[in-house]
């Protein structure tokens, strides 16, 4: 099974509408209690912090003052009993109402439209570029096994993932922004420049929308450092799974007798070794997005990029319960559309594969 | 083949290298968009929110200093004497029990309209109702107007304090008309009536020389010149807040790319050259206490113990650790403000006499653990380093200290409870007034946190009360001086430090001030 040419796809079930109808229904109903049940344990694990609310988000002096405590427990709900708190918000979030933050007396979800956005523009820059490079070296990597480029791909991305963020970031910020001064210290847009109208969040994306050329180049310009640095992590791991995935096809019988017809190496490798080699890159690019998008707070902190790494921090420091649970559920969300991306993903690329 | 596979490399990396290139190339021809001047601050943001009713974190307080003008201010970084703003002049009468603003008619919003007393009353009421962060600054005073210009507050108890507290930016006077049609009120139950704040934080209702443009909590705050501004026109047509590490500040500074840092220490500035450093003491002190309720700990509520501890602290060690610019605060009242004691007063070091005076406890080498909030900076020194010097200089006198750091949630529910044996806080300033820091007296706020009622010191209780009511420069700084040196021999204090307030700007900016409430005065840069 493992040797047989992809031809054999043709000849694979073909999924049907309504085949994959069930499958996403089926899906979507289990991340939909995936996700009341994340709503239970950040619930719960909130709670269990041994922290004050209102001490964690009032003045020394306000918290002396008990009409303004009280005024602030019950603004957020936190004079009720904690099970009563838990279903209120089920409730609301049932609505679409995710609650006021604590921090920054917004409601949750005008703040994730902010934030999380600025996250998925960095981190999509960064999957991109890490998948660009991590398969494009591995590749080269596989083709030349044991050779010195190989040695020295291998070295390079084992660096490339073992080197502490913080230190990447503040090196390559160093060297670009004060030594070279090619690109900005940080932040998403120059100083005073005001962002394009919102349609996606993404300001490169909607500066294009709007046909804000200068505007485009201005936030490509401030996300090239971010996403890099962001991306070398995955760069290393794309690169090793791309490797190690070429070099399990590249001596099967079907490419080699691809080989025997006369095609180029280039050739063989494009049309009869990098499909099946994609199927664990796919899965290693998909995981690798989500933590990208959840693991992003050094970057964000270093590059002055308002993501929601750093929203979720400062939620959890300052003890902001709606905050927490609304990071919660859009990263839980996040992870299962990206889970269900990758399966679809792996049946195109495979049809042999069946959604069930 | 090899050369085939490795062409497509080449073009992958070609590729990759050409977005970078086009934007490293754009970098250069980008540059801020608006005409005029403009001026970029880097700070690390303490933001919560713009409306002055709410606002009470010190990003805040730089944001509401230039969009919002208060009845009285001050002048540059000079805290112990206030000057006009809205209000051209103040009458204190009845003990202090009684002001009467008078304010200028010159003074317009925005929006052209003048500023009226109605408007100064309904934003003040509306302060205190909102039962937020700020409002505690007017609780207790009656605010009415007796003609257009005329505005009066009174209350029961005198409060000699309150020209000093006016100038805090979370009584910046509002639009009444403008924030009411936005959802603003001031009725009682504003704390859940009020609406205005979302608002608030898209535009700006007041009569300051800025207005708002654009504000996010995390990434940046744009105001730009108030075309209507009624005093000298503003230096600059745009003015930005950054948000970004102070690492980054002083990268920003001193490659001349944003023309302010904020929030760099005392060691992050040595050496730099080509850009301005202001620096002096901040009005943020650092304490500890020692608890002097006997249920939780028998070794703190020793008498001598909290003198051997007072003269056991090497001050100078903790002057080092902080900085240049950073002094020894002799009270519990920063040196900057009035009512601060002498330096000549400020606890010596001496550890024999420490290691007498933990002799005499009868404690022997006590063990005790130290609490403190860990991983929060004051001006460039961590809590975590302070306590660990702490700890090394009691070591010494023979005392073994156990270091207990706690994130900000848990350590301060337990410092409120008053169930920290030893602790080590600070107290950055509300507003800048010796009346401030009656909190520390027995009884009240901090005192009690220390385990210290008012039935443990009668006499300082009542000496506290007193400073309360008292009026007159001289008279006032004379009764704090009193009152801080009983605390200092019975009390269970011992001040520590003043950490250094550091401003590092571009060699270009005129009146470049260190600022202990708004980091940099807007009003006067040039």
């Amino acid at each position: 099974m493992a040797d047989a040419p992809p031809s054999s796809a043709r000849r694979a079930r073909r999924v049907t509408p309504a085949g994959l109808g069930r499958f996403l229904a089926r899906r979507l109903g289990i991340g939909l209690v995936l996700v009341v049940g994340i709503t239970l344990v950040a619930f719960i694990l909130t709670h269990l912090v041994p922290g004050d609310p209102a001490a964690a988000n009032l003045g020394q002096r306000a918290l002396g003052d008990p009409a303004i405590v009280k005024a602030f427990n019950h603004e957020y709900g936190l004079d009720k009993p904690v099970v009563e708190q838990y279903f209120i918000y089920l409730w609301k979030l049932l609505h679409g109402n995710l609650g006021v933050s604590e921090q920054s007396h917004r409601a949750v979800i005008t703040d994730l439209a902010q934030y999380v956005p600025a996250t998925i523009e960095l981190a999509l820059f960064a999957i991109v570029v890490s998948i660009v490079i991590g398969v494009g070296l591995g590749v080269v990597a596989a083709v030349r096994r044991g050779k010195p480029v190989d040695t020295g791909l291998r070295i390079g991305s084992l660096l490339g993932v073992s080197m502490p963020t913080f230190w990447v970031a503040l090196f390559v910020f160093y060297l670009f922004f004060f030594r070279l001064g090619w690109f900005p210290s940080g932040g998403r847009l120059n100083p005073g420049v005001s962002a394009p109208g919102h349609i996606t969040g993404m300001y490169t994306v909607d500066a294009l929308l709007h046909g804000q050329w200068s505007l485009f180049v201005d936030a490509l310009d401030h996300l090239v450092m971010p996403g890099f640095v962001l991306g070398i992590f995955t760069v290393g791991t794309v690169l090793r799974f791309t490797r190690a995935s070429v070099l399990e096809v590249i001596n099967l019988d079907y490419v080699r007798a691809a080989r025997a017809k006369g095609l180029s190496e280039w050739t063989v490798v494009r049309r009869h070794v990098m499909r099946p080699a994609l199927l664990p890159i796919a899965t290693v690019a998909g995981l690798a997005f989500g933590s990208l998008l959840s693991g992003t707070v050094l970057v964000e902190n270093i590059y002055s990029w308002p993501g929601i790494g750093e929203y979720a921090y400062l939620s959890a420091v300052n003890l902001d319960l709606p905050a927490i649970m609304g990071v919660s559920i859009v990263v839980a969300i996040i992870y299962i559309v990206i889970n269900l991306l990758v399966d679809l993903l792996y049946s195109i690329l495979d049809p042999r594969i069946e959604l069930r | 083949m090899k050369k085939q596979a490795a062409g497509g490399l080449a073009a992958l990396m070609s590729a990759s290298a050409l977005v970078v290139g086009m934007a490293g190339g754009a970098h250069a021809a980008t540059s801020r968009a608006s005409a005029g001047r403009t001026l970029v601050i880097d700070n690390s943001f303490e933001l919560v929110t713009a409306d002055p009713g709410h606002m009470f974190e010190p990003t805040g307080e730089l944001v509401d200093n230039g969009l919002y003008d208060t009845l009285v201010t001050f002048n540059g970084g000079n805290f112990k004497k206030v000057v006009p703003d809205l209000a051209t002049s103040f009458q204190t009468l009845d003990n202090a029990k009684k002001f009467i603003f008078h304010l200028n008619p010159k003074a317009r919003f925005s929006d052209g309209s003048h500023v009226t007393s109605a408007d100064v009353v309904w934003s003040l009421k509306r302060l205190v109702n909102l039962k937020g962060n700020p409002s505690f600054l007017l609780a207790g005073e009656n605010i009415s107007a007796s003609g257009p210009e005329t505005v009066v507050m009174t209350s029961a108890a005198p409060n000699p304090g309150l020209p000093y507290i006016l100038p805090n930016p979370a009584t910046g006077i509002l639009n009444e008309k403008v924030v009411k049609a936005h959802g603003g009120t001031d009725a009682a139950n504003a704390s859940t009536k009020d609406k205005a704040e979302n608002w608030l934080n898209q535009h700006s209702a007041g009569s300051g020389p800025y207005v708002l443009k654009s504000f996010s909590t995390t990434s940046q705050v744009v105001m730009t010149a108030n075309p209507r501004y009624w005093g000298p026109k503003p230096a600059y047509s745009t003015v930005v807040l950054r948000n970004v590490t102070a690492a980054v500040q002083k990268l920003d500074v001193q490659r001349g790319v944003n023309e302010i840092a904020v929030d760099l220490s005392p060691a992050q500035v040595t050496g730099m050259t080509g850009v301005q450093v202001k620096k002096g003491p901040s009005p943020n002190i650092f304490f500890l206490f020692a608890n002097q309720n006997p249920k939780i700990s028998k070794i703190t509520t020793n008498k001598y113990f909290k003198l051997a501890l007072r003269y056991g602290v090497d001050y100078g060690s903790l002057l080092q650790l902080a900085g240049s610019g950073a002094v020894q605060t002799p009270g519990v009242v920063p040196t900057v403000f009035l009512g601060a004691l002498p330096a000549s007063e400020a606890a010596k070091f001496d550890l024999k006499k420490a290691q007498s005076y933990l002799a005499k406890s009868g404690l022997g080498h006590p063990s005790l653990q130290l609490t403190y909030p860990t991983g929060i900076t004051v001006n460039g020194v961590t809590f975590d380093d302070l306590a660990a010097r702490v700890q090394q200089e009691l070591d010494a006198v023979g005392m073994k200290i156990t270091l207990q750091p706690q994130s900000i949630q848990v350590a301060l529910q337990t410092y409120r409870g008053g169930q920290e044996a030893l602790g080590l806080w600070e107290w950055g300033p509300d507003y800048p007034d010796p009346s401030d820091y009656l909190v520390f007296a027995p009884g009240n706020l901090v005192g009690l946190r220390a385990g210290w009622t008012a039935s443990d010191a009668p006499a300082i209780a009542t000496l506290a009360k007193k400073a309360s009511e008292t009026t007159g420069i001289a008279a006032r700084q004379a009764v704090f001086e009193k009152y801080q040196r009983a605390l200092n021999s019975y009390g269970p204090y011992v001040p520590l430090i003043q950490p250094a307030q550091v401003v590092v700007g571009t060699k270009s900016l005129k009146n470049l001030q260190a600022n202990g409430l708004w980091f940099v005065d807007l009003r006067n840069l040039g």
